[in-house]
């Protein structure tokens, strides 16, 4: 698999996990719910940081 | 500097905000099981677990069980991880943070993350079930050390570095087990390989586009294509004292410039010993036994084959029929190796 490829994987495993775990937000309590979003932005910034390593390529 | 006790009751990532916990503290865990995401934005704090049934349990809902963002200095160890979404532990930013004997698994994504870290240690853990076992990404991730890790069962790769720009990072004494995948799949410039194997993976050793990277005393064996595989764009690799065996494809398949390869020993491989695409290597003093159809095959350029050793299969010998016998009997290689018709 080349470079390209494994990247495209990587980026959509991550955005399907991301939009998933939004969606399921809403079954996770209340309390727990700021660390969630934190954690989910981390992940949206590191699909970006693939994304643009994809679009370099 | 302070032990701090807790147990599953306490919400970590408050306490660890708090003024009650100050850098150079040591969170103690009672076992039990944990259900959230700890937050850690304070340098040089080691979460340590009390026993072994520390457990952090996402209950396939939440996305994390530890996440590192800037810090220095943060050890987690001894946690056993299970059923969060995306990663085990992550992380992001920072250096020189130590993540020690944990055990992860079942993580839809990625048991260990690395972005834009460098100097961490990632030392005894064991991750299976995962997406990918452990994973660097991002420009910063170099220089970190990834020793004696077991990756097994994961559906994708055991340990990958995804960016061309990584650099210096070190994978000693590590396993990649039956992953679905490739064992090692690594980019970058000047990286170690030294004494890892890899096992029954889809391919055994990737090495991708970089430059003066360093293998070794690694073992390959029973990959489902190729076992050692230097990419197009690698330029300059040194490959020592390897061993590939009982790969379905080529035991070291050279598609790169300028590499080296000394003394390492290719056997029972079963699309040749040695599959050289490459430019201007250097192929010297390895050891190639009973490879089909042929021990070496050079359909590069320019490369360079000086005293190797080449014995051909003896009558009655093939590498599926000695492979085979040797994992269908378990035996250990030195024994089975033996295996001829009967």
């Amino acid at each position: 698999m080349d470079k390209k490829e494994k990247i495209k994987k990587l980026i959509d495993r991550m955005s399907g996990l991301i939009k998933e775990s939004e969606d399921i937000m809403e079954q996770i309590p209340e309390y727990l719910r700021p660390n969630q979003e934190y954690a989910l932005n981390l992940c949206k910034k590191q699909l970006a940081a693939l994304e643009l390593e994809y679009t370099k390529l | 500097m302070a032990v701090i006790n807790i147990t599953p009751l306490t919400d970590i990532t408050a306490l660890i905000a708090s003024d009650s916990v100050n850098e150079g503290d040591v969170i103690l865990l009672e076992e039990g099981t944990y259900f959230q995401t700890v937050l850690i934005p304070k340098n040089n704090i080691r979460l340590v677990a009390k026993g072994p049934k520390v457990i952090f349990d996402g209950r396939s809902t939440l996305v994390a069980a530890f996440i590192l963002t800037n810090v220095t200095g943060v050890a987690i160890e001894g946690m056993h991880i299970k059923h969060y979404r995306v990663t085990g532990i992550e992380i992001d930013g920072g250096s020189g943070n130590r993540l020690i004997k944990n055990k992860i698994s079942n993580i839809l994504n990625i048991g260990i993350l690395i972005s834009d870290s460098g100097r961490n240690l990632i030392w005894n853990n064991e991750i299976s079930r995962c997406g990918d076992g452990i994973l660097l990404i991002s420009e910063g991730s170099s220089n970190n050390w990834i020793i004696d890790n077991t990756v097994k069962e994961c559906y994708d790769d055991g340990f990958e570095a995804v960016s061309a720009t990584l650099s210096s990072n070190a994978f000693i004494a590590n396993k990649a087990i039956k992953n679905r995948f490739t064992g090692f799949d690594i980019f970058g410039n000047n990286n170690l390989f030294l004494n890892n194997t890899s096992t029954d993976n889809n391919q055994g050793m990737l090495l991708n586009a970089g430059s003066s990277s360093v293998a070794i005393g690694n073992e390959i064996k029973g990959s489902k294509v190729d076992g050692y595989v230097v990419n197009f764009g690698c330029i300059n690799h040194f490959a020592g004292e390897n061993r590939s065996e009982c790969n379905r494809l080529a035991g070291i398949f050279d598609q790169g410039e300028n590499g080296m390869f000394l003394n390492n020993e290719v056997s029972y491989n079963s699309n040749s010993g040695f599959f050289l695409v490459s430019t201007g290597s250097l192929i010297k003093d390895n050891k190639l036994i009973c490879n089909i159809p042929q021990n070496i095959n050079d359909i590069g350029s320019d490369n360079s084959l000086i005293n190797n050793k080449e014995k051909p299969c003896e009558p009655c010998e093939s590498p599926g029929e000695v492979c085979d016998t040797c994992f269908d009997k378990k035996a250990d290689n030195s024994d089975c190796l033996k295996g001829r018709c009967e």
